[in-house]
């Protein structure tokens, strides 16, 4: 058990004053006249008895009182408890977030980033005011204490995905460094991944054990925002009939439409851009999938102007997307005025 | 008699049990005879003498007369008691003596009383806080109409 303001256990010596009260400074007896004494040493030494013991009794809960008072005024806290963010007392927390690519993949409309991201504002609205806390991502830039958890909250909604990411070890090591320079007695590691298997390996997990060994007292948390059944569909790669065209011969895109760990319709659109780059619907079809079978999709498209003209491919209902490893196929062709 | 009684005063160490042994040896006829004491001395004396009374035909009122301190305990706090006839000295924590003492003196109330009720002698419990002259006004009443 440590203390916030251990200082204040100094204020459990007034536990004196009662003890100096009780036996110095007692109070000096009225004097009387009173006939009728026999009748108080009749009882006397019953009652003298079970005044001793009362005013012992009384004597002790008065000491226990201070003693509480000044314990619960030193704010003890309890180190590396089972409960997220359930304490009074500051924390040192480095909220380590997975932002490769995969963490884009979107269900029910949230990609896992922002999944994780939710989850950690959350977290961080239980964190007590004084609390330290550092955000990091795998881009394996170095990390900092943010000024303050207003700091820490703009870190968090500001993530976004990156290209290219170091391993979540790199993060989780760069995020172990920082809390070995915390004041904060209670140090936490919260770690937001998919638990993808590219990102945690055996050697990975081997490793992140070997890390977190000698330090018992870091409470770690993992906070899993990947899907337990991941649908996903897709498109393959975008093949055209031809780079260069005759004038008025019709351009074909084809490509695969696949779905994994689901199936149903799924409708695929051809846009083309326009001059200003806004995107005009030339085509859209949909076609029946079945689980782990790809499905040729074909469109034609004639009437094309001359000159370069580019166009997306993609899933339609983009809100209905229930996966996005394929998130967005694009591709650009050209045309060019034949003869 | 009236002169007599408005000037006794008290003084020394005092025996109740002798005296009504004494009064009861002295008077030659049946009368009427009131006691008016605290009675705060051994009982079993007392008590004799009351029947000695009784036995020689006399007609006895006890008035017990406490002091209203000695009825209801007043004091708070630390007190030193000192008795006046002994000048015995007791100190102690009135507070937490009150309960045993006024149950002690209820006892010692409620001997006499059945004593008293046992020998054909009527009690009449009385303290300082009581307006004399009312409360014996009252008990010669009563006694009236007891006929």
């Amino acid at each position: 058990m440590e203390f916030v303001h251990p200082a204040l256990l100094g204020g459990a010596a007034l536990a004196a004053v009662p003890i100096i009260l009780h036996f110095i400074l007692r109070q000096k007896p009225k004097r009387f006249e009173f006939p009728a004494l026999r009748f108080v040493q009749q009882r006397r030494q019953v009652n003298q008895r079970r005044m001793r013991l009362q005013h012992l009794l009384l004597l002790a809960l008065r000491i226990a009182a201070i003693c509480l008072l000044a314990v619960a005024l030193a704010r003890p806290s309890m180190r590396a408890s089972g409960v997220i963010a359930d304490q009074e007392a500051p924390v040192a927390a480095a909220l380590v977030f997975e932002t490769a690519p995969h963490m884009g993949y979107r269900h029910e409309n949230q990609s896992r980033l922002e999944v994780a991201q939710e989850i950690a504002l959350k977290l961080l609205s239980d964190f007590p005011h004084e609390s330290q806390v550092a955000v990091l991502d795998t881009r394996g830039q170095p990390g900092v204490f943010q000024v303050d958890l207003g700091a820490a909250r703009q870190r968090i909604e500001r993530l976004e995905l990156t290209p290219v990411t170091q391993p979540i070890l790199t993060a989780v090591d760069e995020a172990l460094r920082l809390l070995g320079e915390a004041t904060q007695q209670r140090r936490e590691i919260y770690i937001f991944t998919d638990l993808t298997a590219a990102s945690w390996s055996t050697e990975a997990r081997e490793e992140l054990n070997k890390r977190l060994s000698p330090l018992p007292q870091l409470g770690v948390y993992v906070v899993d925002v990947g899907v337990l059944k991941p649908q996903n569909f897709g498109l393959g790669e975008i093949r055209l009939s031809s780079q260069v065209l005759a004038q008025n011969s019709p351009l074909v895109v084809s490509t695969d439409l696949v779905a994994r760990g689901t199936e149903g319709d799924r409708g695929v659109v051809l846009e083309m851009l326009d001059i200003h780059g806004k995107p005009q619907k030339r085509n859209q079809e949909t076609w029946k999938l079945a689980d782990g079978q790809p499905q040729s999709v074909e469109f034609s498209v004639g009437g094309l102007p001359i000159g370069t003209i580019r166009a997306n491919c993609g899933l339609s209902a983009r809100m209905a997307w229930l996966a996005t490893i394929y998130a967005t196929s694009r591709s650009k062709f050209k045309t060019v005025a034949g003869g | 008699m009236l002169s007599l009684l408005s000037r006794l005063e008290p003084t020394g160490k005092t025996e109740i049990a002798p005296c009504l042994i004494q009064i009861g040896s002295m008077l030659k006829h049946r009368s009427l005879v009131m006691v008016f004491s605290d009675l705060l001395a051994d009982v079993e004396p007392i008590f004799n003498a009351l029947r000695q009374l009784r036995y020689r035909g006399h007609d006895v009122i006890l008035f017990h007369v406490l002091d209203e301190a000695e009825v209801r305990f007043p004091f708070e706090g630390m007190v030193e008691l000192e008795e006046p006839e002994s000048e015995e000295k007791l100190c102690i924590d009135a507070g937490g003596f009150r309960r045993d003492y006024l149950a002690e003196i209820a006892v010692f109330r409620e001997q006499y009383r059945t004593e008293c009720f046992q020998r054909g002698i009527d009690y009449v419990p009385l303290d300082t806080s009581m307006q004399f002259d009312r409360a014996l006004t009252e008990y010669l009443i009563s006694r009236q109409a007891r006929g």
